[in-house]
């Protein structure tokens, strides 16, 4: 090998170490971080819980309240206003964060707020005639 | 010394200072990637207190009924707890449905007729950052045997 191409090679070696050096600080300044799964369980579940417990008049609760609806009459307040009021006790209880709460009666979504692309769901709740599931959305 | 050693001399002392400078940089790189997996590590271990503290803190405080967990927490047993250590950090519940348009901070006087509970408060002044979680809890009153919507809100100063 001629001295030229020899130090041309060590030329392209350099470049080569530059450009490694300069890809491994690139991938860690650019790293996105992720959100932590375990926290957002954690409140779906607290979100759940504390939703379908609070008492809306009396001792009847959100989850009374729901069941009541779905089989057709309410205690409380009218059946179109319960999915306001629900809204209210979730956006009250969030910190901005986005979130779905669905009921399922009878077969069917008889409520659906909120909605997520991405989301943790949290474990679903029976109700004598349906089912909840509350999600929290990746953000 | 010839003019074909002057080139070569300057040669060297060129690759050898390129070296030296990729050296360098390897070494600021380096720093900086344990720098920052060690704030991460940080961070983790901090989030997982954090975690851990939302976890417990409903637990310590729960309503239990003939000692079964309702998943709620006893609202008179808040005022109870005034010799805890849990560091410096701030724990504050609030009650968030039925909305009042007032904070209303309760003690033994007010009583259920307030809306938020400092739980517990230590803070230092040479800490300045602070992590903020809240998390939904159901608040359960037994003197009128009601569940209302509450958030508690955990800060940790570090």
């Amino acid at each position: 090998m001629k001295k030229g191409q020899t130090e041309t090679v060590g030329l392209v070696i350099i470049v080569i170490l530059l450009i490694f050096i300069a890809i491994f600080a690139l991938s860690f300044s650019i790293k996105p971080k992720q959100e932590n799964d375990d926290i957002l369980k954690l409140k779906a579940n607290a979100l759940r819980a504390s939703v379908l417990k609070t008492n809306l008049c009396g001792s009847v609760s959100v989850k009374d309240e729901l069941e009541n609806c779905i089989d057709g009459y309410n205690e409380c307040i009218d059946c179109g206003e319960l999915s306001s009021e629900v809204v209210n006790i979730i956006k009250n209880s969030l910190e901005n964060e986005k979130y779905s709460f669905t009921v399922f009666g009878n077969n069917e979504v008889f409520m659906k707020l909120g909605g997520c692309v991405e989301n943790i769901t949290a474990v679903s709740e029976n109700l004598g005639n349906g089912v909840v599931e509350v999600s929290l959305c990746r953000r | 010394m010839n003019k074909k050693g002057m080139v070569q001399l300057q040669e060297s002392i060129l690759v050898m200072f390129f070296v030296m400078i990729i050296i360098i940089m390897g070494l600021i790189v380096f720093y900086k990637f344990s720098l920052n997996s060690l704030h991460n590590y940080e961070m983790e271990y901090r989030e997982q207190q954090l975690l851990s503290s939302l976890i417990s803190f409903p637990s310590k405080f729960g309503y239990t009924y003939l000692g079964s967990s309702n998943n709620a927490i006893d609202t008179s047993k808040l005022k109870l707890y005034n010799d805890l250590n849990y560091g410096f950090r701030k724990v504050i519940i609030k009650q968030v449905y039925p909305v009042s348009s007032d904070d209303i901070e309760c003690n033994a006087q007010n009583y259920p007729n307030c809306n938020t509970f400092i739980v517990y408060n230590k803070q230092s002044p040479i800490l300045k950052n602070v992590l903020i979680e809240s998390m939904p809890v159901s608040l359960y009153y037994p003197l009128t045997d009601q569940y209302n919507a509450g958030k508690l809100t955990i800060q940790i100063y570090y």
